[in-house]
């Protein structure tokens, strides 16, 4: 990136400058025609790109300049027509903004840099004779999408809406959920040819301020061209950029970024797509799903204990199966090994290999469904499951209680709430299989124990991977090992570092844990039965 | 130096992968052994195993469900060799649960027999075991109708409610102690009545070995085997007739002894060792063939008062024929080292066996039967009219 | 402080920007500059290897997990073959030699605070003294991590994978020690967090299962056998004690003051109540003579749950609710063997030795012992000789060698608060407590020959004495902590 003072006539050709950051260099000059060759030759070849000439009362020249689609047209007839209307000779331009332009929002720019940032973001800009100022309009266009469920995350109970691609409207529908102004949203442009919009929210007066300045800093290193989605991102600012288990947290949903923003995270929203991602992220927060708090608490608890069963299934089912049948089959009771062997009888593979071809058929044919339209994607996963299964046990090709064990871990891992997460765990069980293959139950355990000593290491910003399991920090718990009341939770996490510890205020919290819920003064409680 | 460290990796793992898992049996080069069987041939042991045979699913095999072989060996283990020498998959005996045991091996000692037991890891402690009156292979031959092998009925059988549990683990300790001897489920082959299919037979409970140190000695059958249900620290219920005199006849009663304490402490008393055995019993009728309606009380003593007598005795006739035979089948001398220690191992220790049969047993038994089940008297039987 | 002195993790900047340097001077004072230890915390994730710290409870449990977990697998058969039913009460008398090594530790951790027992060593007996002190341990050490592997080689290659070349298991096992090398104690500790709790909780629904097989009346009574086999099964016992020594490696990772007793005393307790339960199932299950005559009576106890068809053949699933901590045991003798070989460097940093290391001990391990059995026979039979041989002299050289260095610059020590009578008192129980049982086996012995009741009482007393015990220690544990953390409050 070669600043060099450029001189104010040349043309922009002629100065070279090849990222929109360079730009910044070169200022407005005050001739109205020195600004519209330059403009034209940005528009060349941008057919979007509009430039509309007209001149105000006493002649004096001006144009707007905006990028049809980007911005909204109605609006730039609307304010076009106040400024041609204008009567009174002013041409300063801060008379005009001040006292004509009925636009709600305005800025201004002394640089080609900052003017197109502006006008590549939806606003306009309004050149006048004379004036080393552009003024901005914000006159943003049509959203592209509207605001719908979101596919990734449905729940059966909690919000329907869901991030769009826009971050204006994202930020709205978060802003919407917190409406205070600690919510603060701090904005930054990354990427050098996209010049992507990025925003960093946290809450101010809960969030630590050092987390804050490290997200900051380390999204500020990276050094890109585009950065077209948030896992761009991702992979730069995560601590361990070698495991396979994910140290940020990305979600769809504005409540899910609104409470992780509570309880002292930072959220980073990229525009030009709906995920977001949330740091930084512990183990046991990718086994939750917010509607875990929207639901009673003992149906979340006992929902809670599956996943974690259904976790140890996902990662040890298949290879604990291999490991059994060929080397421990005293743990089986009699009449089931002997169904198995019968089941087998007719299947040429060794217990490995068929678990290794129904692993991987089972991968994809869950990424065949995810990649067909819908219409068929559900035919093919029932055609592929059931009937294909079928004829492959039939034929002799698998067996049938390996076709059990495969599906059962693999919708077993359906249960995980991230699908990052998920994934992780999918992967690991392939190392997984072929260690108890070599080795039956020793090499699943050195498996866990290697497994569990890097998870032990990882560390997302700082918070290490596993709290509050490891290091133990028993009153936390009481959000993973089941999910405590509401009124049970007063404080937050306390293995982040937090400014506002407090969640709730003591008394109706104390008044539900004495009394066993709520009772109502103005009801009365003593009324006499009916129905003598 | 990312390329130096990872040929290296890989050629140090590559021998790993050539030489192939070292334990891996597949399920289907299994043989699983359900039952094994131990007979004298002359001076060799003769071996005997149960192996149910795999037909693949789905196939209409309707062929035998099982198959016996057997091999003569100087060890059990040679045995076992030498019958592997003909079989197509490997043997593993960890869900072998019966070891049947040939009276005539008994008789000599089961003790070098049981060595291989433990040693193993495949073996099982919790296997039963069972002497058989007679060839233990034809035990293992029976195909009783109900289970499709005999081993599983073998089983069932030693674990039904009123049968004393006792697992090699038992006779283990029982063998490896010097004041107790064990006593095993005793079963031979019959035929139903009347005869059904050729090859169709089954195995009998007919009562408990006894055993002196290793040896068998005897059995205990019918009242003496009910008997041995009170000397042990748990009780297992069992059923028993009764006889009681009603007028000039004597008609039977049965019952079943739902639940019974029974408490044997050891006394020495200047020197002379007796033991106490208190009972209390508490039975439920079954089935009665008295005429006499049970829901009055003066009905219930003269039963409960037959009902203590049958008990007595047949504790008595398992003491006798304990003591007939120099048997401690009760732990009786380690429930004496628990209370007498230093008698124990001075005095009583050394001839334990020998000292047994004069010592005096006394026996109180306070039993009543509480429960009629749903009937008081028989509903069929005429009502006085006046 | 000096911030030069954090990076663990290869190359890069110093916290202040101004001076590189590579991996390997990463220990050396470079530059000194301000910055605090939170900073440091934060801005790189990582604890700096030589500000690791482990706090009480995880030093409770890692000082219980190092005791317990190996022998396990290995000390019951010599136990029982030794001891008879008396093995029960084998505990006591190393829980009093474990508490020797504990107070010597807290002796040289008040002098000495912020370095290790092997650079102790260097600084009170010069170069030469200390490199014969440190190669003395050094060798202990390395010997029983040969053996912890060909036990555990032993018992796999036993009881599960028969036909496997012990060569390869012990491989396997040697790639978690290499992995675990390269990370600092702090993170054992943590590994150790969550698996100890579920193998010493664990002990317990195995006495449950077994509860249908337990048939402690069956069993020749306590006491009758007089001193003998108790001393015995003492004496036996002591073998999985020596390695308390280790922790010596780890004092200046761990928390100053008086909670380092208090939780290593907690430690000691707990296991020897864990390994107390689990030779009572042993005995009132097995038997002593099978425990005694079975290589692996643990193995074979859980091989007796038998609940229904279903339930049955739970022990492998036992087996691998024990192996983690197994592993975790190891890894910490293994991570004490290369803290020493540091010492003798002027660097903390240990990770490079990790996988020269592994491969050496893969090697020795696989020639030094026969086969599991002469494992266990040496353990059982050399160990509790060569153990108070070696680590009591040591111990008194050391220690007087310190009391020696420090009586020149004696004066200035901290004013430490005086801990209030109430914190005090619940260790003074612990020791009454553990005085009785030492009279309750005294009284036994003598006059449980002849009346047998007064014996059963007895054995019960001492049950109750360890129970109790290791409850008080453990609220010793909490309120000094408490305490601490209040007087921190007062401080700011």
């Amino acid at each position: 990136m070669n600043r060099r003072k450029p001189k104010s006539n040349n043309s922009i050709e002629e100065l070279n400058l090849r990222y929109v950051d360079e730009f910044k260099a070169v200022s407005v000059s005050p001739s109205l025609k020195e600004n519209l060759a330059r403009v034209k030759e940005l528009a060349k070849e941008n057919s979007d790109f509009v430039i509309r000439e007209f001149q105000l009362e006493d002649s004096v020249a001006a144009f707007m300049f905006y990028v049809d689609g980007l911005a909204s047209g109605s609006q730039v007839d609307f304010a076009l027509k106040e400024i041609m209307i204008l009567e009174g000779g002013l041409s300063q331009l801060s008379a005009i903004q001040e006292h004509v332009l009925a636009v709600s929002q305005m800025s201004n720019a002394d640089n080609y840099g900052d003017m197109l940032i502006g006008v590549l973001g939806g606003d306009t800009a309004l050149f006048v004779e004379g004036n080393t100022k552009v003024c901005l309009l914000g006159m943003r266009g049509p959203h592209t999408r509207g605001v719908s469920e979101p596919e990734l995350e449905t729940v059966v109970r909690g919000p329907r809406e869901g991030f769009i691609e826009n971050i204006r409207v994202n930020t709205s529908l978060l802003r919407r959920k917190l409406k205070t102004p600690y919510l603060k949203m701090k904005p930054m442009i990354v990427g050098k040819q996209s010049n992507t919009n990025v925003v960093i929210t946290y809450m101010e007066g809960i969030v630590d301020a050092n987390l804050v300045t490290e997200v900051v800093e380390r999204i500020e290193k990276i050094d890109i061209d585009a950065i077209l989605e948030t896992g761009y991102i991702e992979e730069f600012i995560q601590d361990h950029a070698y495991s396979p288990f994910p140290q940020v947290q990305y979600t769809e949903r504005p409540d899910t970024v609104a409470a992780a923003l509570l309880e002292g995270r930072v959220a980073i929203m990229v525009d030009g797509t709906p995920i977001a991602l949330i740091v930084p992220v512990t183990f046991w927060s990718l086994m939750q799903a917010n509607e875990d708090y929207f639901e009673r608490y003992q149906l979340a608890t006992l929902i809670r204990w599956m996943r974690y069963i259904f976790l140890i299934i996902a990662l040890f089912g298949s290879a604990a199966y291999i490991a059994v049948s060929t080397y421990h089959q005293s743990l089986l009771p009699t009449s089931l090994l002997l169904s198995i062997a019968s089941s087998r009888e007719m299947v040429p593979f060794p217990v490995v290999v068929e678990a290794l071809i129904l692993e991987i058929s089972f991968e994809a044919l869950r990424e065949a469904g995810v990649r067909l339209p819908k219409a068929i994607g559900q035919a093919v996963s029932i055609l592929g499951g059931l009937v294909v299964g079928t004829a492959a046990v039939e034929a002799g090709i698998v067996s049938a209680p390996m076709v059990i064990v495969v599906a059962g871990a693999g919708i077993a891992s359906f249960t995980i709430p991230r699908y990052n997460a998920s994934i992780a765990v999918r992967m690991l069980r392939f190392p997984l299989m072929i260690l108890a293959s070599i080795f039956g139950i020793y090499g699943i355990l050195i498996g866990l124990v290697l497994l569990f000593g890097h998870l032990v290491n990882l560390r997302s910003f700082g918070i290490p991977y596993l709290s509050p399991t490891n290091p133990l920090s028993i009153p936390d718990l009481k959000d993973v090992a089941w999910r405590a009341p509401w009124w049970m939770q007063k404080d937050r996490p306390s293995f982040m570092p937090l400014m506002d510890t407090r969640r709730m205020g003591d008394h109706l919290a104390d008044e539900i844990a004495e009394h066993g819920g709520q009772s109502g003064k103005d009801i009365d409680h003593k009324q006499p039965e009916k129905g003598d | 130096m990312y390329k130096r460290v990872s040929l290296i990796f890989f050629l140090l793992c590559s021998p790993m992968l050539l030489t192939g898992c070292w334990d891996r049996v597949e399920v289907n080069d299994l043989a699983v052994v359900v039952a094994s069987s131990f007979d004298k041939e002359g001076d060799e042991y003769r071996v005997g195993v149960q192996i149910p045979l795999v037909r693949p699913l789905g196939g209409k095999g309707q062929g035998p469900v099982f198959y016996i072989d057997s091999e003569k060996g100087k060890t059990v283990r040679e045995a076992v060799d030498r019958l592997q020498h003909r079989m197509s998959r490997q043997m593993i005996f960890s869900h072998r649960r019966i070891l049947v045991v040939s009276e005539e091996v008994a008789r000599e000692g089961i003790r070098p027999g049981l060595d291989e037991v433990a040693r193993l890891p495949d073996n099982r402690l919790t296997a039963n075991m069972i002497i058989s009156k007679g060839k233990a292979i034809d035990l293992l031959g029976s195909s009783p109708q109900f289970e499709s092998l005999s081993a599983e009925s073998m089983r069932e059988i030693v674990k039904l409610p009123f049968v004393l549990p006792v697992n090699l683990k038992d006779i283990a300790q029982a063998l490896n102690k010097e004041g107790a001897d064990p006593i095993v489920p005793y079963m031979e082959v019959t035929e139903p009545q009347p005869k059904g299919e050729e090859n169709k037979k089954e195995v009998q409970l007919v009562g408990y070995a006894q055993f002196k140190r290793d040896k068998l000695v005897g059995v205990f059958k019918d009242k003496a085997a009910d008997g041995s249900h009170w000397l042990r620290s748990h009780f297992v219920t069992y059923m028993t007739t009764l006889e009681v005199q009603e007028g000039n006849t004597k008609r039977p009663i049965t019952i079943r002894v739902m639940d019974g304490q029974s408490k044997i402490t050891p006394r020495i008393e200047n020197g002379i060792l007796s033991y106490h055995v208190k009972v209390e019993a508490i039975g439920a009728v079954q089935e009665s063939m008295l005429t006499e309606d049970l829901r009055f009380q003066r009905n219930q003593d003269v039963i409960n008062r037959a009902f203590e007598k049958d008990i007595k005795e047949s504790i008595e006739a398992f003491v006798k024929q304990a003591k007939e035979k120099q048997t401690d089948p009760a732990y009786l001398g380690v429930l004496l080292s628990r209370a007498y220690p230093k008698e124990w191992k001075e005095n009583y220790s050394k001839h334990w066996r020998d000292t047994l049969g004069e010592i005096p047993f006394h026996i109180e038994v306070k039993a009543s039967v509480e429960r009629l089940g749903q009937i008081t008297e028989n509903i069929t039987k005429e009502t006085n009219r006046d | 402080m000096d911030c030069c002195r954090v990076f663990g993790s290869g190359d890069g900047f110093c916290l202040c920007e101004k001076i590189r340097h590579s991996r390997l001077d990463a220990f050396r004072i470079v530059h000194p500059v301000d910055c605090s230890l939170d900073e440091i915390l934060y801005n790189t994730g990582v604890t700096p290897l030589n500000q690791v710290q482990i706090n009480h409870r995880q030093l409770s449990w890692l000082t219980a997990s190092l005791l317990l977990t190996s022998s396990l697998i290995t000390l019951p058969s010599s136990l029982a073959n030794a001891a008879g039913a008396d093995v029960v009460f084998s505990q006591i008398g190393p829980v009093l030699y474990a508490l020797i090594i504990c107070l010597f530790f807290y002796a040289l951790n008040q002098h000495y605070p912020e370095k290790n027992l092997f650079e102790i060593n260097f600084l009170v007996a010069g170069k030469w003294g200390g490199a014969i002190i440190n190669v003395v341990i050094l060798f202990f050490m390395w010997t029983r991590i040969q053996m912890e592997l060909n036990a555990i080689t032993g018992f796999i290659n036993t009881t599960m994978l028969t036909r496997t070349p012990p060569e390869i298991l012990t491989l396997m096992f040697v790639i978690i020690l290499m992995y675990f090398g390269r990370s600092s104690v702090e993170s054992i500790a943590r590994m150790n967090d969550f698996f100890f709790p579920i193998l010493f909780i664990g002990i317990f629904p195995t006495f449950l299962f077994v509860l249908n097989e337990f048939h402690l009346e069956r069993m020749e009574p306590f006491f009758v056998d007089g001193l003998a086999p108790i001393w015995k099964g003492n004496w036996v016992a002591l073998a999985g004690y020596g390695e308390m020594f280790v922790l010596g490696a780890f004092l200046h990772a761990l928390p100053k003051s008086k909670l380092f007793l208090v939780s290593i005393r907690h430690g000691v307790l707990l296991s020897a109540l864990g390994f107390t339960v689990l030779l009572l199932l042993g005995i009132g299950v097995l038997g002593p003579v099978i425990s005694g005559r079975v290589m692996y009576p643990s193995y074979i106890l859980v091989e007796q749950i038998h609940i229904t068809d279903f339930l049955d053949r739970l022990e492998i699933f036992f087996f691998s609710i024990w192996f983690p901590a197994i592993a975790i045991k190891s890894v910490i003798i293994f991570l004490a063997i290369l803290i020493a070989i540091a010492s003798f460097t002027n660097n903390r940093d240990y990770r490079v030795y990790s996988i020269p290391l592994g491969w050496f001990i893969l090697a020795t391990s696989t020639l030094s012992f026969q086969g599991a059995l002469s494992v266990q026979d040496y353990s059982a039979y050399a160990l509790p000789v060569i153990i108070p041989a070696t680590q009591l002299p040591l111990m008194l050289l050391i220690y007087v060698l310190v009391r020696w260095k420090k009586r020149k610059s004696d004066a200035s020590e901290d004013e430490k608060p005086k801990i209030p009578g109430k914190i005090v008192k619940w260790g003074t129980y612990v020791y009454t407590l553990l005085f009785i049982a030492v009279l309750s086996i005294a009284v036994g012995v003598w006059f449980g020959y002849e009346y047998s009741l007064l014996g059963q009482i007895m054995a019960i007393v001492f049950g109750l004495c360890m129970l109790v015990a290791t409850f008080f220690s453990r609220l010793e544990v909490v309120k000094l902590k408490e305490f601490n953390v209040a007087q921190m409050r007062e401080k700011n």
